[in-house]
């Protein structure tokens, strides 16, 4: 696999706060990579500098293997941007936006292609409405199309399903896994642990500009996620279980035991040996989430 | 890290004409923006057509030397027509910065200076349509009389004015974070340029010194000329020190704001 996007000791600060702060990953051709992080974590940060919109203070950012510095021009021309804020121009109708887009990217599209772009994600009824008669979920599909205008080789997504329902979320989903059949890269933020564990093929996990973990979602939690939890009803409870193979610790929450594990097999056996029904039994394994919050630990920031 | 590059991974720079693509695209777009927006666009022809009617209608039998009030007055509400072309532009520059529009289309390959004089030319031809309108309402409607060669001699100082302005605009548009503060700070350093220069009549009761430095505002610089093109077909003697004022001005609103002006 080749490296499209390659960041070496990156540093970018604002007055009172280095909002990255020496960071390092690079991004292979054809996955889809996702950046993880609390409020302020500097995802934004990094994404704009790896677009060619921020200068950094210190590092080197190669995308395709050119330095952003020297040849943003080169790079913006080959790939497609969605901000954290929809960004789109209030005068225009969707598919005017797409047109106009396309005519910024030198590419001199027909009514139908913009109109077939829309369609794919799913605005095609809404073509020629202006953005402020359209949805929260509605725009940021637009601000999605509007990323595709140059047939993008990187796609970077900043939180591209905020505020997205259930349907429109696990839709674009599926388009960003299309892209990403069709050879794209794409490199998104989210906060949505689950669109994370189910979409990205890598996660980095930043905080305070520095990156404290980077593998894919399996092999963080592996390493990160702890014990798994396996709650049983209370009234059961043996003090045998203390003793099953793999239990760390037993708590009594209410009705309920909670007994955490770290080979949750071998204990499920015991306790199905020790009379338990398996449809007293309920597992939690350990989720990207608990990483997460393992990691960047759990209060909240300001 | 090594990076392989391979065919597709070469830089593909977009060809010369797709950089005029691009700016046609999005002067045309702002253009458009103006005509859906025709309400906006209009309303800055009421003041205008307000005064027509006015010193039309109700101007009273008062003269300015040989021409009565309202002749006097045309060249100048026609000239005041285009000094407003700035107010729009500085207004979408203030909100397209907060808005994080600009910030969208720096993800473009397009230089976004190349943007903003494509946005700029688009404002130059609403206003100078403006103007064009407010001067047949004033010769069809009105019985203003301009000789062609009067309105041919005026019509580069009409341009160079409305550049003037635009520029103006866009400098302020730089200084202020906020759209409301960008038209109110423009209506209220517009308006005393107007009443000390001579954008509609010499400011005879004010001092001396306040008169000759009105004299050189670009409010006067334009209105001068076009007054005298309009009311007699000549220009003013000092018509190419009034032409190179108004450029100057142009161009140092200009520098100003390629100095200053930041998407974000
Ligand atoms: N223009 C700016 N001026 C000053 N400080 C800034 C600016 N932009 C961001 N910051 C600061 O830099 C830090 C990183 O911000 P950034 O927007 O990159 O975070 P983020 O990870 O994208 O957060 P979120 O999840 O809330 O979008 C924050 O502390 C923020 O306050
Ligand atoms: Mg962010």
């Amino acid at each position: 696999m080749a490296t499209v996007i390659d960041v070496q000791h990156l540093v970018k600060e604002y007055p009172g706060v280095r909002a990255v702060d020496g960071l390092s990953f690079h991004v292979e051709r054809g996955e889809i990579f996702g950046l993880l992080g609390p409020n302020g974590a500097g995802k934004t940060t990094t994404l704009s500098i790896i677009e060619g919109l921020l200068p950094p203070d210190a590092g080197t950012v190669l995308v395709f293997g050119m330095d952003v510095r020297s040849q943003a021009f080169a790079i913006k021309q080959r790939i497609g941007v969605q901000l954290q804020s929809t960004s789109l121009i209030p005068d225009l109708t969707a598919v005017e936006q797409v047109l106009l887009f396309s005519a910024l990217y030198g590419h001199r599209r027909s009514r139908t292609e913009a109109l077939a772009l829309l369609e794919r994600v799913e605005l095609g009824a809404l073509a020629h409405r202006l953005p402020e008669h359209l949805s929260g979920g509605q725009k940021q599909r637009l601000a999605l199309a509007l990323a595709l205008v140059n047939d993008p080789d990187i796609v970077f997504l900043d939180e591209p399903t905020a505020g997205l329902d259930p349907q429109s979320r696990h839709a674009l989903w599926e388009i960003i896994r299309q892209l990403q059949t069709a050879g794209c890269t794409v490199v998104l933020t989210t906060h949505y642990m689950e669109e994370a564990e189910s979409l990205c093929h890598r996660v980095g996990i930043v905080d305070h500009g520095r990156l404290l973990a980077l593998d894919t979602p399996a092999a963080l939690v592996s390493t990160f996620g702890g014990t798994s939890t396996i709650t049983c009803p209370a009234a059961k409870a043996d003090p045998s279980i203390h003793h099953m193979p793999g239990v760390v610790s037993v708590r009594e929450e209410g009705a309920f035991l909670r007994i955490q594990t770290n080979d949750h097999n071998a204990t499920i056996t015991a306790l199905l040996q020790h009379g338990y029904d398996i449809n007293d039994l309920h597992v939690k394994h350990p989720s990207l989430e608990d990483v997460f919050l393992h990691l960047t630990g759990k209060e909240i920031r300001a | 890290m090594s990076v392989t590059p391979s065919p597709i991974e070469m830089p593909r720079t977009a060809p010369r004409s797709a950089h005029w693509l691009a700016i046609y695209a999005f002067a045309r777009a702002i253009l458009w923006a103006s005509i859906r927006n025709w309400r906006t666009t209009l309303s800055f022809l009421l003041a205008p057509l307000l005064m027509l009617v006015v010193f039309r209608y109700f101007g009273g039998d008062s003269e300015m030397g040989q021409y009565d009030m309202f002749t006097y007055l045309f060249p100048g509400i026609v000239t005041m027509t285009v000094m407003f072309a700035g107010v729009p532009l500085a207004t979408r520059l203030v909100v397209w910065r907060e808005q994080e529009i600009f910030r969208r289309l720096a993800c473009t390959p397009q230089p976004l200076g190349r943007l903003v004089v494509a946005m700029m030319f688009s404002y130059l031809i609403v206003a100078i349509s403006q103007a064009v309108l407010i001067l047949a309402a004033g010769l069809l409607l009105f019985d203003a009389g301009v000789s062609p060669t009067g309105i041919a001699l005026a019509f580069p100082f009409l341009l160079l004015a409305t550049l003037c302005f635009i520029a103006y605009g866009s400098m302020l548009a730089t200084f202020v974070s906020k759209a409301e503060s960008a038209t109110t700070i423009y209506t209220f350093t517009l308006m005393p340029m107007a009443f000390i220069g001579t954008l509609f009549m010499p400011p005879d009761n004010l001092p001396d010194i306040v008169q000759r430095v009105g004299k050189w505002l670009p409010t006067s610089l334009a209105a001068d000329p076009i007054r005298a093109a309009f009311l007699d077909g000549t220009l003013p003697e000092q018509w190419g020190l009034m032409l190179a004022g108004l450029i100057g001005y142009t161009l140092v609103f200009a520098l100003i704001t390629s100095r200053r002006f930041r998407w974000q």
